[in-house]
């Protein structure tokens, strides 16, 4: 009789801990664990435990986290293309336009943070909590401060429609990982190693959906006209680039399909009935483009 | 009949209420700031002074519309002139953390709060750098993510490069 009571106690702290897991509530799920575990010991604690952590693992990374995880892929950039720009007007030049990119995104109550990766292949890249990278090699291939507002804009959308945190969330449920971010990295490092490695290869080997690439695109570009630049300038590098398909093999398995990316971001256009008649700004970049 | 009579007045209230709010969404439009700030201006042109600063998320009512300019009304009652690409008209959810994420935040405090103690202008907090010490990332690429994050440019610089640049309200 006595176990059949401490029984129903604990199911009822699990009922408690899961409410208290999805209401957000920390004090009701303590309870939920001290009444636990007064009936049933330290097992029917940790289930009650295991029952709020794992509805806490399910809601959406915040931002501290992100923080964390953005800043381990930003190293992971780091690490594979060998560093960024040491040229302090570069940097300065790139920040300037891709902050004046952010400040119109769908997502500018964050930071953004932008460097020139010192490589020669053409690629650009965005982590979490917004980190973006651009290599050497793109900017040259870059004619006007239009097509860069443009690129960043494509980097600034993955962050603001958090792409990468979506692989990595899907991950997380796929492992069965039920804790998330901060309090899963202090507990399984090794595991939290994991999931950053998934995310890195999806995002510098694999490449992240199309879907994402076209809505990075399509997004890019309004932010990009919402501060003033040309729009059309998007089209014009992007059909550029992909009279280059072959030169840089790895850009091109990241960023499949430029005819659909071109199309969608025509279609946008359309859609705006804007002309061409933004702002370019081709001697402003000129300018730094000395400095590649 | 009798039923047909006492239904006709709650009619004609209903059709009442219903007039009201149609004529009240008509005359009121509100948008929001949808950019990290926003500058409130006397008159709509980029040379009148700012009478206020507005931030993201700031509730307006569109007064009325000229060219690429708005007028509108604070809810605090400043009324002024706004360039145009920095609204929406649905209320923008925030960036640095919804409602679900507060949530999960919240219930993950008490674990959370020892690993993000040495997090400040850093980029890297104990957790990254965990993951740095672990993946065998240099000092040099961390001392890199590092000085990403803590690379400032005022607003009003930006402001500046916009100006120069003929952007935004700056449009020539």
């Amino acid at each position: 009789m006595q176990s059949n009571r401490a029984k129903k106690i604990v199911i009822a702290c699990v009922t408690l801990a899961l409410a208290g897991g999805w209401s957000g509530c920390a004090e009701i799920q303590q309870v939920a664990e001290t009444v636990a575990y007064s009936a049933g010991g330290e097992r029917a604690a940790k289930i009650v435990h295991g029952g709020g952590t794992f509805v806490s693992g399910l809601l959406p990374i915040g931002y501290e986290e992100e923080q964390s995880i953005g800043a381990a892929i930003a190293l992971q950039v780091l690490a594979r293309y060998g560093g960024v720009s040491d040229q302090p007007a570069l940097t300065r030049y790139v920040n300037l336009v891709g902050r004046a990119v952010a400040m119109t995104c769908d997502r500018p109550d964050i930071t953004y943070h932008f460097a020139v990766l010192n490589h020669d292949s053409i690629n650009a890249f965005a982590a979490p909590a917004g980190y973006v990278f651009v290599t050497r090699g793109l900017l040259k291939h870059i004619r006007n401060e239009a097509e860069l507002a443009a690129v960043l804009g494509h980097e600034i959308a993955h962050v603001s429609q958090k792409h990468i945190l979506t692989v990595i969330q899907r991950s997380k449920q796929l492992a069965g990982v039920t804790e998330a971010g901060l309090a899963y990295a202090n507990h399984n490092p090794e595991a939290f190693k994991g999931l950053i490695d998934a995310a890195v290869k999806k995002l510098l080997d694999e490449g992240l959906d199309q879907d994402k690439e076209i809505e990075a695109d399509t997004l890019g570009d309004v932010f990009a006209a919402r501060v003033g630049y040309d729009p059309t300038a998007y089209v014009t590098l992007l059909t550029r680039l992909r009279t280059l398909k072959g030169d840089d093999k790895a850009f091109f398995k990241t960023h499949p399909d430029f005819s659909a990316r071109i199309g969608a971001v025509q279609e946008v256009i359309q859609a705006q009935g804007w002309k061409p008649t933004g702002v370019l700004l081709g001697d402003r970049f000129a300018r730094m483009g000395g400095r590649l | 009949m009798g039923r047909r009579q006492r239904q006709v007045p709650s009619l004609i209230i209903t059709l009442l209420i219903g007039l009201s709010l149609f004529t009240g969404l008509a005359l009121a439009e509100t948008v929001f700031v949808q950019g990290k700030t926003a500058k409130l201006r006397s008159g709509k042109t980029s040379l009148d002074t700012v009478v206020a600063d507005l931030k993201f998320g700031d509730a307006l009512e569109i007064l009325r519309k000229e060219g690429n300019w708005l007028e509108v009304q604070t809810e605090s009652g400043i009324k002024g002139w706004l360039f145009a690409n920095k609204i929406t008209t649905t209320k923008p959810a925030g960036g640095s953390d919804d409602t679900l994420a507060k949530l999960g935040k919240s219930l993950r405090r008490s674990e959370a709060s020892d690993v993000t103690a040495s997090a400040g202008a850093r980029g890297l907090d104990k957790v990254a750098e965990g993951y740095a010490n672990s993946a065998g990332i240099t000092k040099q690429h961390q001392d890199t993510v590092d000085r990403m994050a803590a690379y400032q440019i005022p607003d009003q610089e930006v402001e500046d490069f916009l100006k120069s640049g003929g952007l935004g309200e700056y449009a020539k």
